[in-house]
């Protein structure tokens, strides 16, 4: 019976458990075997039953009362009849106190009544109190069978209705009324889940998920209606049915898997959660997906862990010496240290340092390096990851004396050398950084943090060839009389700690950015301050988003802390528009991540969808013919918007072939207009200006000015648009290949070291390679594939390498433009002007034939329609200026355009 | 096990009202005894590490307040000595204190309960 099998996950568990169901012997009784306990529940949930509970509670808290109240009149009866009514002559002789007397007899049940007192505190059931240690556990449930069971033992044996909270009872008996009310014979699921809506603790998840009660009121009360109501003469509500049953050992099952033995609305809510498919549908149904659910749950958890372990912390730190003084007393006066350093283990003794969440195996790192004799540490990493977090953390375990022996019963000294340095001269911040040092060393129980170590680098007294700051250091760490921590970022240590004697003395431990979930984790455990500073609550999904959204589009900061920041800022916005007790939803960290990073993010709205699903229409409103390059656009930036691209590479990377004027540079503007929402959300470059090899500094930066290039700068404050890459064949290879991991990775890094993200972008080439070929294939009506494929394999091969035309999404040949084409060209055109016209109140028309003629003089075999342009300004615009500036024309007249350049006007009918 | 309302009712006035009236003895020199018990231990442990004899200890050797020089050192080692006397007087205090504690809990209710007899019956005498 107790052969262990494999954990399966904690659904699985709750959707397939073995327990003994009721039966006609036991009607009301049911149990699960867990791990050698066996779980059992045998209280009823009908009218009489719960009446008796309350009358029970309400008798056992009367008895408490009365036991109270007897007390204290006994107490008072003893001190009046003694001190008040006998004279102090009686009371003050030992013989009275050792001779038997009423007076005493008073004091002595009082005493009684005292201790009675106690044991009905301890014992009545309030909360029911919690035994667990709040860590996950494997649970196995067996099966078993009645008498099985009870070959156990009854010591086994563990009475459910008693591990109840009070929550969780007020919660199973509204859902015994409300299958009263409906007249159900049995309390299912279904009345378990909606009794439990209610309880606050569950409130709370719903308020997490960003939804309300209503969001599943209208299915969960179609549910309820479809059970069938009680017949008549059939008792309503007497049992539990079998689903019902299956929740409430569920909660049971899953409060262990907790590591707690008191089961809570939310185990309950879990439960009923995950053993009901209905349930998962209906919160699917209002966008609550599964991971969501679990998420909130899972913070849930870490929100009760955090609470166990401050409280854990807070009792641990009062033993903590609060001073300067450790235990051993081998500590001295400190002053100068004082002067230039925060003392951060009293500050975590007086509560004022936030709980490290996470990063365990890298405090486990910097905890060996002491453990095996190391003296000192320096935490490598890009800023934001959270350094100081981890040297808070350290404090806290100093408080807690949970440290190396190096460790123990000293005081974290966090050493600012801001003010070391401050109102000195080099050679007195060198003065002050010895005495400092002496301090430390002298009192034998300092240990030091020196975030961002790498200040003091270059920090020097007199010539050349004096002593640096951080050599003074150096040696100082190397006589090796106190313990250091100190913190610098990645590029500072490359670039002033590696290779130097300060660098060598200090043993490298690095700190990564976080992985997603575990920022999660830290903005979740972050979250509680900005929720009180502003009371608001986030939804879980809010919190998501600011993790993601920060991660993907805001590149010049690190997780966890520019999350943080977005978050901070959220809770205040919302609290600015929404009100105080709002709830702050995805949206709102979308709007303060879109302002920050300058990206549209607002999720794809209705409208967006439709204007998706129209790109091809839309585009062609600009653009005139090209059907095959505007189909292959598209589909790219619909892939893109519903983010099935994958995430390491630019939205797309376009190669648009095809001779001048035929509306290459149109199409990218138009792409820029309908994706990014505006045309001038658009990089250009001129690739003519990169023919020397020596302009790939004008592209990156020249290398050691620290500086980014015109190109990298201009990415960098506009991360989200198009990038055109005009006349691409005209450039030096080495560019060329500077792309090539654009185009691969979407990323480059600036000769400042600062990686630029290309993630955002769309990345368009233009080349009029093979122009002549396209044209010459086109008046011989060769299909386009074939003309494609002949260039890429000869004309294009002739300039660009195989791999660099490869990582392009789409190489779209333009062709060259026909007359039809030009004419929709023209007509766009002059419906431009026509539009001007109207705003001044007067109607413009051009005659089919006078179109015409226009076209035709704005073609160029050459230019494609590229004089058009001339040609409507030389023959429409300029004569329509004449006219209007001789005054012929007035309000509500209509110049017609004939052909031959004739314009007529026709004078509006007097008012 | 789940019974009729009128067991039910029973069981309750018995078991949950009557019982609870006699378990009080027995709870008190069992589980009251276990949480009397685990309470004494935090109240030892704290008080020691406030106390803190096997650092004083191990700090023999070791000036106190940095005074290095010999007068110092000399000064230190008798003042820590005399320390160390001075709180391990403090922990056999506590040890005492503890175990006198925990001789009260068992004390307490056999005095009452003596108290009350030897009063009444006295009294009334």
């Amino acid at each position: 019976m107790e052969e262990k099998i494999e954990q399966p996950s904690e659904s699985d568990i709750l959707s397939n458990l073995p327990f003994i169901p009721t039966s006609v012997e036991r009607p009301h009784d049911f149990g699960v075997l867990v791990d050698d306990q066996f779980l059992y529940w045998d209280a009823r949930l009908d009218i009489a039953s719960r009446n008796l509970r309350t009358a029970r509670d309400r008798v056992n808290k009367l008895i408490t009362i009365v036991a109270g109240i007897v007390t204290v009149v006994l107490f008072i009866l003893f001190g009046v009849s003694t001190f008040v009514l006998l004279p102090s002559s009686m009371w003050g002789t030992l013989d009275y106190w050792t001779s038997p007397s009423t007076e005493q007899l008073f004091l002595w049940i009082g005493i009684g009544g005292l201790l009675y007192i106690g044991y009905r505190r301890a014992l009545a059931r309030r909360e029911p109190k919690e035994t667990g240690d709040r860590e996950e556990h494997d649970v196995h449930p067996v099966q078993t069978t009645w008498d099985a069971a009870g070959d156990m033992g009854h010591a086994k044996w563990v009475k459910l209705s008693d591990n109840c909270s009070n929550s969780t009872w007020s919660g199973l008996d509204s859902a015994a009324k409300l299958a009263e009310q409906f007249k159900h014979p049995y309390v299912s699921m279904y009345h378990v889940f909606a009794g439990m809506l209610s309880e606050p603790s569950v409130a709370h998840i719903f308020s997490r998920l960003g939804i309300g009660f209503e969001n599943i009121k209208e299915p969960l009360s179609r549910k309820l209606h479809e059970i069938t109501a009680a017949q008549a003469g059939q008792a309503v509500a007497a049992g539990i049915d079998p689903l019902g049953q299956r929740t409430i050992l569920g909660a049971a099952v899953h409060a262990r898997h907790e590591g707690r033995t008191v089961i809570t609305p939310v185990d309950m809510f879990i439960s009923s959660y995950r053993n009901s498919e209905f349930l998962r549908e209906v919160f699917y149904g209002i966008g609550i997906e599964d991971e969501a659910m679990e998420n909130v749950l899972a913070w849930l958890q870490i929100r009760e862990q955090l609470r166990a372990r401050w409280q854990a912390f807070r009792s641990a730190s009062a033993f903590k010496p609060k001073g300067n003084m450790n235990r051993s007393m081998t500590a001295v006066a400190t002053p100068l240290l004082n002067k230039v350093s925060d003392d951060l283990t009293s500050m975590a003794v007086r509560g004022g340092l936030p709980l490290l969440v996470g990063r365990e195996e890298e405090m486990e790192r910097i905890l060996r390096v002491f453990e095996g004799g190391g003296r000192s540490v320096v935490l490598v990493g890009p800023p934001g990851v959270g350094k100081q977090a981890m040297i808070d953390g350290i404090a806290e375990r100093m408080v807690r004396e949970d440290v190396p022996e190096m460790l123990q019963d000293r005081r974290l000294v966090s050493f600012d050398i801001g003010r070391l340095v401050a109102g000195a001269t080099p050679a007195q911040a060198e003065e002050r950084l010895l005495l400092a040092l002496n301090e430390v060393g002298k009192s034998r129980n300092i240990a030091l943090a020196i975030p961002n170590i790498d200040d003091i680098v270059g920090i020097s007294a007199g010539g050349a060839e004096s002593l640096d700051l951080s050599s003074l250091l150096a040696s100082e760490i190397e006589k090796g009389y106190f313990v250091l921590v100190a913190t610098t970022t990645a590029d500072a240590y490359r670039s002033t700690l590696e290779g130097s004697a300060l660098g060598s003395a200090l043993t490298k431990v690095e700190i990564q950015e976080p992985e997603k979930n575990l920022a999660i984790q830290i903005v979740e455990a972050k979250v509680g301050r900005a929720e009180a500073e502003h009371s608001v609550i986030f939804a879980y999904q809010a919190v998501e988003a600011a993790v993601e959204m920060t991660g993907r589009f805001m590149h010049d900061s690190h997780l966890p802390e520019k999350a943080i920041q977005v978050v901070q800022e959220a809770a205040l916005a919302v609290k600015q528009s929404k009100g105080v007790g709002s709830t702050v939803t995805k949206d709102d960290v979308a709007k303060i991540v879109s302002a920050a990073s300058k990206v549209p993010l607002t999720s794809v709205s209705q409208d967006e969808k439709a204007k998706l699903l129209t790109l091809e229409t839309e585009m062609h409103k600009r653009v005139i013919g090209q059907g095959e390059a505007v189909k292959m656009v598209s589909s790219a930036l619909r892939r893109a918007r519903t983010e099935l691209r994958s995430g390491g590479r630019p939205i797309a990377n376009f190669m648009f072939l095809g001779p001048t004027g035929v509306g290459k540079t149109e199409l990218a503007k138009t792409i820029a207009e309908t994706y990014f929402g505006d045309e001038k959300a658009m990089i250009r470059l001129d690739m003519s200006e990169y023919q020397a090899p020596g302009s790939i500094d004008r592209l990156l930066g020249v290398p050691g000015s620290g500086q980014g290039g015109v190109f990298t700068e201009a990415v960098r404050q506009q991360p989200f648009g198009l990038i055109l890459l005009d006349e691409l064949e005209k450039s030096h290879p080495d560019i060329l290949n500077v792309f090539l991991q654009v185009f691969d990775d979407g990323r480059m890094t600036d000769a400042a070291g600062r990686t630029i993200d290309f993630t955002q972008t769309i990345i368009v080439a233009t080349s009029n390679a093979g122009s002549p070929y396209i044209q010459a294939e086109i008046k011989k009506q060769t299909p386009i594939d074939q003309i494609k494929t002949h260039l890429i394999e000869t004309e294009l091969a002739a300039i660009y390498r195989p791999e660099f035309l490869n990582r392009f999404d789409g190489i779209v040949v333009f062709t060259p433009l026909t007359m039809e084409d030009v004419m929709a060209i023209a007509g766009l055109m002059l419906g431009g002007v026509i539009e001007r016209m109207d705003d001044k109140g007067i109607a413009f028309e051009v005659t089919p034939a006078a179109m015409k003629e226009l076209a035709v003089a704005g073609y160029d075999p050459q230019f494609g329609a590229r004089p058009l342009r001339r040609v409507i300004q030389e023959k429409v615009e300029d004569p329509l200026a004449t006219v209007l500036l001789e005054g012929k024309v007035d309000r509500r007249d209509k110049v017609v355009l004939d052909a031959g350049g004739d314009l007529r006007i026709e004078k509006a009918r007097a008012l | 096990m789940a019974q009729s309302i009128a067991t039910q009712g029973i069981r309750i006035f018995f078991v949950d009202l009557i019982g609870g009236l006699i378990g009080f003895p027995v709870w008190w020199y069992t589980k009251g005894l276990v949480r009397w018990v685990k309470g004494l231990k935090r109240f030892f442990n704290g008080y020691r590490g406030v106390l803190g004899v096997g650092v004083w200890v191990k700090n023999l050797f070791v000036p106190m307040y940095g005074s290095y020089d010999i007068a110092g050192r000399f000064i230190s080692f008798f003042v820590r000595l005399a320390m160390i006397v001075v709180r391990s007087f403090g922990w056999v205090f506590l040890v005492i204190i503890t175990i006198l504690l925990f001789a009260a809990y068992l004390v307490v209710p056999i005095i009452v309960i003596g108290m009350i007899l030897y009063h009444s019956i006295g009294g009334i005498l």
